[in-house]
């Protein structure tokens, strides 16, 4: 009994650190694109939005929770430059100050237009510090206290929602609506979030005393499955909101104002209620498992030499001024460096799941390599600068007008390296 | 300078051995091809890491095997 209440807690709390805010708003604009055929693009999101980040979650979890263990089969020093970059990009540069910025703009500023910004994400700041200082209950507070307020909020929306539809399912002559689905949810950057989230989960589950290596595995990759299978019934009720929904928006609309709309024909001026909670909650779990786990993540680079608490303090404070001056400034940082990073942990995650069958290292450095390269220069024409013949190049490779330019590069990649690592072994008369 | 092809005018090598192949099997064939081969080399796997008793490698490549046949079928369709 205690294992299965400590794998729920873990699991809620790991659903709850994935659901954000932008989780909440993009389902239903899927269901409104999709109209009757939502069940199609709920696969096509399946695989990528939940099956990617599960793997992720389970690969690190063979990896100890350990970033370093995970990546350094590149080399050591990729790994913690790769390391750093993710952490600042989906950690203070980004994630973290939207989540403030996201609660202000959808949860507080719709319920109490009269609060100023600073009032309100001063308040949730501190709040998100007041879960975070104690970093082993951090999984504990998430699970117990704010998910089963977030899955009431959204709960609510959906059922009622399911029970009383807005509209009529009508077709809206979408051609492939689980090929866009499939494409956007690889576009959620989730399987980042899974690498670095995996450490927590990891320390939780040592600290209620599961102290084998295999309970660990276990009990990380079933709180993983829970996690997807929460992610997997809300995404489905918020598409099939969305879907009810198409013969009242049009495609147009943002996706901002089409849950708003949604919410309150569904449930009338609570709908702003539910809504703003439902969006706060979502906003501060992710903001504290980023907060806790980019804490643990600098303490451990630093040798301990900067403490847990004061890498979470100055996070906190640097993520509450970001949240009011400048959240789009610092995106034009943040977002290449995402776009850039993406691809390289897609393939360390793929080739980690056979990593017991790769006998030959190599073949990660060939791999990563060859796709880092492909994502600089996609991550230099996010920011505007074009290298037109290495642009021309990339265009002609198969799968580019998707945005899976990388793929063959990464396959050709590892082949290279094993090849000549053969060769190499044969002249030192190693084989 | 748009240089690049005066290199090698057309990257199509991709396309053509696509067209060569459905050519050859038609469109389902393509598919079952594609998704036949990512059954095999995934199942064989799967039963491996099972046989080994690391379930959770069992796991991993049994989504990672759906996430590649939905692939086949995203990317082949767009």
């Amino acid at each position: 009994m205690k294992k299965f209440n400590d794998v729920l807690v873990i699991g809620l709390a790991l659903f709850a650190m994935f659901f954000g805010a932008g989780n909440l708003i993009f389902p239903p604009y899927i269901g409104l694109l999709s109209g009757d055929k939502w069940y199609l693009a709920l696969l096509g999101f399946l695989l990528t939005g939940i099956g990617l980040p599960l793997t992720g979650i389970i690969v690190m979890s063979k990896n100890d929770g350990d970033f370093e263990k995970f990546a350094g089969k590149v080399s050591s020093s990729f790994s913690k430059g790769l390391g750093i970059i993710i952490m600042l990009a989906i950690g203070p540069l980004l994630a973290i100050p939207r989540t403030g910025a996201t609660t202000f703009e959808m949860g507080v500023k719709p319920l109490f237009p009269n609060v100023s910004s600073v009032v309100a994400t001063t308040i949730f700041f501190a709040i998100n510090l007041y879960f975070v200082i104690n970093p082993s209950s951090v999984i504990d507070k998430i699970g117990k206290i704010l998910t089963p307020v977030l899955l009431a909020m959204l709960a609510i929306i959906i059922v009622k929602g399911i029970v009383s539809p807005i509209g009529q399912l009508a077709s809206t002559g979408l051609q492939n609506p689980f090929s866009r689905a499939f494409s956007e949810g690889y576009q959620t950057m989730d399987a980042l979030a899974s690498t670095v989230f995996a450490g927590i989960v990891i320390s939780s589950v040592v600290a209620k005393g599961y102290t084998e290596k295999r309970d660990q595995i276990k009990l990380t990759v079933i709180a993983g499955m829970i996690a997807a299978t929460g992610l997997l019934l809300v995404y489905g009720g918020l598409m099939y909101l969305g879907a009810t929904a198409t013969t009242i928006y049009s495609p147009e609309i943002s996706k901002t104002e089409l849950i708003i709309g949604i919410t309150e024909r569904i449930l009338g001026n609570f709908g702003k209620v539910a809504l703003g909670l439902a969006v706060a909650f979502a906003c501060l779990t992710t903001s504290v498992g980023l907060t806790a786990t980019a804490g643990e993540f600098f303490s451990k680079i630093s040798n301990d030499r900067i403490s847990y608490k004061a890498v979470v303090i100055i996070i906190t404070v640097f993520s509450a001024i970001v949240s009011n001056f400048g959240v789009e400034k610092i995106v034009k940082i943040a977002v290449p460096l995402l776009v850039t990073v993406y691809p390289v942990v897609i393939v360390l995650i793929v080739l980690n799941i056979f990593d017991e069958y790769i006998k030959n290292k190599n073949v990660y450095a060939g791999a990563v390599y060859l796709t880092l390269i492909i994502s600089i220069i996609d991550g230099l024409a996010a920011i505007g600068i074009n290298i037109k013949v290495a642009q021309n190049f990339i265009a002609k490779l198969p799968f580019a007008s998707s945005g899976f330019a990388w793929i063959v590069p990464a396959i050709l990649g590892g082949l290279i390296a094993l090849i000549f690592s053969r060769k190499e072994n044969r002249v030192n008369g190693n084989n | 300078m748009d240089f690049f092809p005066r290199i090698i005018p057309e990257f199509t090598v991709f396309k053509f051995i696509a067209r060569m192949v459905i050519r050859a099997v038609g469109i389902w064939g393509y598919y079952f091809l594609f998704v036949g081969l990512d059954l095999f080399i995934c199942t064989k796997f799967i039963y491996k890491a099972l046989k080994e008793e690391k379930f959770e490698t069992a796991v991993a490549i049994s989504i990672l095997m759906l996430i590649l046949v939905g692939g086949i079928i995203a990317l082949v369709n767009t």
